[in-house]
């Protein structure tokens, strides 16, 4: 086996071009990072925009593996110590906060917002607003509602989380579930739309 | 000449070659492109095989984001009509996908108007998909009732839904994230699961005044 093709994890640090990063950019400079937490590609940062100070707050021992961590102008993204993402998509407009000790498997997608607005009128001025001609005039109005992802929760492949949820402490989100409501601490959800899964006793 | 949001150059022979594509690759000679869209990469067209006059078709000020994949057999057209915004969607198409003006699509969503019917049920017919692939060079499933997919004006598709073969989605619906649609969806609809179903209804908003407004501030 070739052990250039392993991945070679990297200390995260503001501002540093990764070596041997495919990925020709820098790590961004408004992030903050807690010791041992590594990275593998800067990729995770490709549609990164956040001007906020800082726009991603990272705790320590965090594992981020082929992830995206994507956010808009006024996006922040927090995680806890001890979180391993791998393969995930967080996309946040507004907030998106991650407890300690939690994992997200492949495939994983965490949204804040719609991105556009429901209404059809709306929505057909915003097609033409972020079209390539399209004058860089303040887009109509779209829902926003940040997701909260408490300490120890556990997130199966291709599971998805929408905006304004809150999933609490513990909770089990099987792989391929759609989670549109708040998940109780504890529970273990599946499904789409998810629903708890009911305890089976012997 | 032609203005798009990106530079096309043509080599000694005449081929098109999008300026600074990642992907060394002509785009095809079937293929129109109207003022102000953004064809991204011929990598799009990579799996498109199609063999009519105009196979594939970006409107005006449309754009193909986070390269999208054109798949197309020889009889497949990809229509995309005026100010489409596409981000990562995969089509495949055996007979016709017509995407009309001021669509949405997210990432992940795939649109395909060929996958196995009732008639090609049958192990023979299905084996003989596979070794007709086979046979060829590039290797496209032609699948034997490929049936046309239509998306009306102003519809926005969530991320990872999945749109089946024969399915017309009514103008100014929403399609939700992850839902899979396999039947006709009505004007104006909010959709969503496996099977998709309808949620809701919206008002139907978006009037002929209010798209000449928008259009007219454009040109301004």
């Amino acid at each position: 086996m070739n052990p250039n093709s392993n991945i070679a994890f990297q200390p995260l640090i503001p501002g540093v071009q990764l070596k041997n990063d495919w990925c020709n950019f820098p790590v961004p400079l408004n992030i903050e990072v807690g010791e041992n937490t590594v990275i593998d590609s800067s990729s995770t940062f490709k549609k990164f925009f956040s001007k906020k100070q800082p726009g991603l707050r990272l705790g320590k021992h965090i594992t981020l593996q082929g992830s995206s961590l994507a956010t808009e102008l006024h996006g922040y993204i927090e995680i806890g110590d001890y979180s391993y993402i791998s393969g995930a998509a967080i996309i946040a407009c507004d907030k998106v906060i991650i407890g300690k000790y939690v994992f997200m498997a492949g495939g994983v997608t965490i949204v804040d917002s719609d991105f556009h607005p429901l209404d059809p009128g709306e929505r057909l001025e915003d097609t033409v607003i972020i079209s390539t001609v399209g004058k860089k005039k303040e887009r109509p109005h779209f829902v926003v509602s940040p997701v909260v992802i408490e300490d120890d929760v556990w997130i199966g492949y291709n599971a998805t989380i929408m905006k304004g949820v809150t999933i609490g402490q513990g909770a089990i989100i099987q792989p391929g579930s759609m989670i549109l409501k708040d998940v109780p601490a504890g529970a273990t959800v599946s499904g789409n739309p998810a629903r708890i899964e009911e305890k089976e006793y012997a | 000449m032609l203005k798009l949001a990106q530079n096309i150059i043509r080599d000694p022979s005449g081929r098109a070659f999008i300026e600074h594509d990642w992907f060394p690759a002509a785009l095809p000679d079937n293929i129109e492109l109207e003022e102000m869209c953004y064809p991204d990469t011929a990598y799009s067209f990579a799996s498109f095989f199609s063999e009519k006059p105009v196979g594939f078709r970006l409107g005006f000020a449309s754009g193909n984001y986070g390269h999208c994949l054109f798949s197309a057999g020889k009889n497949g057209e990809i229509r995309i009509g005026k100010f489409v915004t596409l981000q990562c969607v995969r089509f495949i198409s055996n007979v016709l996908i017509d995407i009309h003006d001021h669509c949405m699509v997210s990432w992940g969503v795939t649109i395909t108007d060929s996958w196995i019917t009732d008639d090609t049920m049958s192990l023979e017919l299905k084996r003989n998909i596979l070794e007709n692939a086979a046979k060829s060079n590039h290797r496209h499933l032609e699948f034997l009732e490929p049936r046309k997919v239509v998306i009306q004006e102003n519809v926005w598709i969530g991320f990872e839904a999945v749109i089946l073969p024969g399915v017309t989605i009514g103008r100014g619906s929403i399609i939700g994230a992850k839902s899979v649609i396999v039947e006709d969806i009505p004007p104006y609809a909010v959709v969503a699961g496996n099977p998709g179903r309808v949620v809701k209804y919206l008002e139907p908003t978006d009037t002929p005044e209010l798209k000449d407004r928008i259009l007219k501030e454009i040109k301004n």
